[in-house]
């Protein structure tokens, strides 16, 4: 017990130090979104767009995807792999359930994305046939697959955290984000389950914007 | 991003101190430029002369401070080579001048906090006596920007602290009398404005300086930390892991250092720039084997 005393104040001590100048990312977002004539100017992406990261991606037919190319969509995104046996099919549940309550006249405004962080299994064939055995329309919904450098970056960007095991599984935060049609995260909903009010309402935000 | 709903306990800490040390962070609240520049960009590197030594670390077992509930306590790290010394505010200037949307002033939002390059003293220019000194105040994705520009790639979680445990005289140092406490003095020194010049300490065990003693440093897979072998729950996991019971599923809680940089590695984001948090590059070495690190 003396030990783990001494750990915590340790860990509280070194944070002081060492965590100084760092600041949430979020606080830039609004005063440079202000200045950005976004639709205006299609050619420069906003500051904290995720369609900055230049990845190269797979989609569930196979065909070459960049993040930009959802650029001018509302895109819903989970971050998943498709042998996981508990997490991910509660995120698709959850996801789904969203998409329930999204009015009808919206709902071809949104892109469900899901990426996968496994790179070595989830090839585009496994993520077309996980597709069609959940139903998951392609007009409204994409499966990327991408390689490990790809995958730590969208990660990273998302704020997911992720790792491996020796079984080639993943451990993984279970998020949901809403980006707007800029890319920016405009929400994001954390947890299994957890009550989707706020991502709802940002899907619709998001979707009256222009 | 509203990370902060993702480690409750952490955004207290930045919250305390930001008011502690806001100082540091108050004079740069100007409005970035808007660029076009894409971010990748097709620069020349440097020629091989021009970088960072590459010391060759031999395959080798390691022991995990937070091994997964199902994985094994120890596993092997395949062969790689390591940069001697992390690098330097001369080499990262190369690196801005050649690919200019990774300049003080052009670096966007997503990629790195407002406090990127801070220290230096304009786009193009890092403080006097500073050329020699680790490049600070650098996000992982600029790290790893870096890395991919001169073709290598940030070390991994597994192959840092492989590398990071050895002492002058051995592999494992933390078996050695003194060496954790000597870890842990410099962690409780305050930051100094310019860290010392990298190779200024004797090189470890496999010849690799500067682990301990300048900066913390970037790895690739920072952010498997707090994530253990259970995808479940993981806001509540982070609460578990962190402070308190962090060091009762440790596999060595009296690893006090190696505990710390858990600690920080956990609290960060791929945007944070941190004023004495640097990195090395690292690369595969021209071997079949596949890395058996994760």
């Amino acid at each position: 017990m003396k030990k783990i005393l001494i750990a915590t104040a340790l860990l509280c001590s070194i944070d002081l130090l060492i965590i100084s100048c760092s600041t949430q990312p979020e606080e830039a977002a609004p005063c440079c979104s202000t200045e950005e004539p976004a639709a205006a100017t299609p050619t420069t992406l906003p500051d904290t767009s995720l369609y900055l990261l230049d990845s190269e991606w797979q989609d569930e037919s196979a065909s070459a995807r960049q993040l930009d190319d959802f650029r001018g969509e509302v895109v819903v995104a989970a971050m998943v792999f498709t042998n996981c046996a508990y997490a991910c099919p509660r995120i698709l549940v959850d996801l789904q359930a969203i998409e329930e309550q999204i009015p009808v006249e919206q709902r071809d405004q949104v892109r469900w994305l899901l990426v996968s962080m496994d790179s070595e299994r989830d090839t585009p064939e496994v993520l077309n046939a996980y597709a069609k055995e959940n139903s998951l329309d392609s007009e409204r919904w994409t499966l990327l697959h991408g390689d490990d450098f790809a995958v730590r970056g969208i990660a990273a960007a998302l704020g997911v955290r992720y790792k491996k095991d020796v079984n080639g599984n993943f451990a993984h935060s279970n998020l949901i984000t809403v980006l707007d049609r800029e890319g920016r995260i405009a929400h994001q909903l954390v947890g299994l389950g957890t009550e989707p009010t706020p991502s709802i309402e940002a899907i619709k935000a998001a979707c009256v914007e222009e | 991003m509203n990370l902060s709903l993702l480690r409750p306990m952490y955004f207290v800490f930045v919250l305390v101190i930001t008011a502690l040390l806001c100082g540091c962070a108050e004079p740069n609240t100007q409005v970035r430029p808007q660029e076009t520049a894409a971010q990748s960009e097709t620069s020349t590197p440097p020629h091989a002369a021009e970088l960072t030594r590459l010391i060759p670390v031999p395959a080798g077992i390691h022991r995990p401070l937070y091994p997964g509930k199902d994985e094994p306590k120890e596993f092997s790290v395949a062969s790689f080579s390591l940069e001697e010394h992390p690098v330097t505010n001369a080499q990262y200037l190369n690196f801005v001048a050649a690919n200019p949307s990774w300049q003080r002033s052009k670096a966007r939002a997503l990629f790195a906090d407002e406090n990127y390059l801070v220290h230096w003293n304009s786009d193009l220019d890092f403080p006097t006596d500073g050329a020699n000194s680790p490049v600070t105040n650098v996000s992982w994705f600029a790290a790893r920007a870096y890395a991919e520009w001169i073709g290598r790639r940030l070390p991994t979680l597994a192959e840092w602290e492989y590398v990071g445990v050895a002492s002058e005289l051995s592999a494992y140092g933390r078996d050695e009398d003194g060496y954790n406490q000597r870890i842990l003095n410099w962690y409780a020194r305050p930051t100094p404005m310019l860290p010392d010049p990298v190779l200024s300490s004797p090189p470890n065990f496999y010849g690799v300086s500067d682990m301990h003693g300048l900066v913390w440093e970037w790895v690739d897979d920072f952010n498997t930390a707090l994530v253990t072998g259970e995808s479940r729950g993981d806001s509540g996991l982070d609460r578990n892991l962190f402070c308190g019971s962090g060091s009762i599923g440790a596999a060595d809680p009296s690893d006090y250092a190696a505990f710390m940089r858990f600690a920080l590695r956990s609290s960060l984001e791929a945007q944070y720039t941190v004023r004495n948090q640097g990195f090395r590059c690292a690369a595969d070495n021209d071997l079949t084997s596949e890395q058996a690190v994760h």
